[in-house]
């Protein structure tokens, strides 16, 4: 993926506490050299520094040996958030280290997107145990176009520790945030992938991202906070101005799915089969990738400017919301 | 505010501090992960005193103080118990705090001075008013919105603190 870069590749150290995940990677670049993702539920206070520290130990980096660190800095749990950006913020002051923040979404996405479409084969699987929403509109001809163009790139070259870390998919269909060229952008259907946070009260953190053909996942919904039922209208809306050619194939709608199934379905009477439900958790190899592309393409902030997102209602809408 | 909940209240009153913890017990065998209250008064009308008897018959060993400076505290009893105290901060700033994760949480809540942060509470929820007769006894009015703090208040309404749980 860089033959051409000749400069000593660069190690990165990526955190994300967002969700009940606690999610650390150590990267080489894009390439994942050890991550751990684990239910921590409340306690990431508890666990994060021994993670790092067994990550690093895995990865045989060094804290001196690192060029970044890159954080979710939301949206989800606020208490959550705010261990990891703090962490990150103090590791990266300490160390002086550039620090990145990604959204926790994106990886969310990514995750969903990676683990409900890895292949063909593990698609069908994928889908039987998912919730295939029912069909009002079959795209199926186009969903297998659309599923052997996006099987073009790999992170097949990521390395993962034994031992210490869950072993995931190297093949198969797979995004990543950093462009790759030698794809020809033709006309190839996209996904749309909706990561979902719980936000209690009927809302949800989320946004928009989509597939390009080349796997690259492009946000174009921005990571707000928002009343699912709200957000599928939105959806629909969006979907129903597009002609037949410029509607995504399939739309997956990843993470804390359980709670929302019913509203989704609403989606689902439109796009029929496109639809696809699958719940997943955020993973560090995502948020690995997330977080290291954030760093590579420069995105880093001086470690005291570094904030949360934690996508809050104005003041207005939070007014509007709690009345009605 | 607009309450949409149906409500049931009751009067409770005390004449002593034991009569307080015999409330704050009857509340505490019925909490459940999620259970919601909230407390008002003025300065000394017993919030404090009522918020211990509560945490001990939740099952919370040792001190629990008024968290009127750290805001939130969390102790460990039979379920967790997030001891809040809002007096310090306004609106806005609680809705930075991520009160939802709480509220919605595993443990039961107890909110003093919860009147300021009015906009921010769950709708079910139970609500306590604590205030200080000429004769020094306490009128605890509780209110409760939705289930089962509604199912609570008539049952106090009917045989008091006094049950058999």
């Amino acid at each position: 993926m860089s033959e051409m870069n000749e400069q000593p590749r660069k190690r990165f150290l990526v955190l994300d506490t967002s969700t009940a995940a606690q999610v650390v990677a150590v990267m080489d670049e894009e390439n994942v050299l050890a991550a751990e993702s684990s239910n921590a539920d409340r306690n990431h206070s508890v666990g994060l520094m021994d993670s790092i520290a067994r990550m690093l130990d895995a990865a045989s980096v060094s804290r001196r040996e690192l060029d970044g660190i890159a954080v979710g800095v939301g949206p989800g749990s606020y208490t959550g958030i705010r261990i990891a950006v703090t962490t990150a913020k103090t590791l990266a002051w300490t160390l002086q280290l550039p620090v990145a923040g990604f959204s926790s979404l994106a990886a969310l996405a990514l995750s969903g997107y990676r683990q409900a479409g890895s292949s063909s084969e593990s698609t069908t699987a994928v889908k039987q145990s998912s919730t295939r929403m029912e069909a009002l509109d079959h795209g199926s001809t186009e969903d297998a176009i659309h599923h052997t163009g996006e099987q073009s790139s790999t992170i097949a070259n990521a390395q993962y520790d034994e031992t210490e870390t869950q072993p995931i998919e190297t093949t198969g269909h797979t995004a990543h945030l950093t462009t790759d060229t030698q794809q020809m952008p033709s006309a190839v259907t996209t996904s749309w992938i909706v990561p979902l946070m719980d936000a209690r009260r009927g809302q949800v953190y989320t946004g928009l991202f989509t597939t390009t053909g080349t796997g690259v996942l492009v946000c174009v919904e921005a990571d707000r906070i928002v009343l699912m039922d709200d957000w599928m209208d939105q959806l629909i809306e969006r979907y129903d101005a597009l002609s037949e050619q410029e509607r995504p194939s399939s739309i997956y709608i990843v993470g804390d799915t359980a709670l929302h199934e019913q509203r989704a379905a609403k989606l689902a009477e439109l796009a029929g089969d496109r639809v696809i439900l699958f719940a997943c958790s955020l993973e560090a190899e995502d948020a690995g990738m997330v977080g290291a592309a954030a760093l590579l393409s420069g995105q880093s902030e001086p470690a005291h400017t570094l904030l949360p997102n934690y996508t809050q209602l104005s003041e207005a809408e939070a007014n509007l919301l709690r009345h009605s | 505010m607009a309450q949409s909940l149906p409500q049931q209240t009751a009067d409770f009153t005390s004449r002593s501090l034991e009569d307080t913890e015999r409330l704050a017990a009857f509340l505490a065998s019925r909490a459940f992960p999620g259970t919601m209250i909230t407390l008002d008064g003025d300065l000394g009308a017993g919030k404090t005193h009522f918020s211990k008897a509560f945490a001990k018959h939740l099952g919370v060993a040792g001190m629990v103080n008024s968290p009127t400076f750290t805001i939130i505290k969390e102790y460990e009893g039979r379920m967790p118990f997030y001891h809040m105290d809002v007096y310090r901060i306004h609106e806005d700033e609680a809705a930075e705090l991520g009160l939802d994760e709480y509220f919605f949480g595993q443990g039961a809540t107890l909110v003093e001075w919860s009147s300021r942060i009015e906009d921010l509470l769950p709708e079910q929820r139970l609500s306590l008013h604590i205030t200080v007769n000429a004769d020094d006894s306490r009128t605890i009015v509780c209110e409760g919105y939705g289930d089962p703090y509604g199912d609570w208040c008539t049952e106090l309404k009917q045989n008091g603190v006094n049950d058999n749980s």
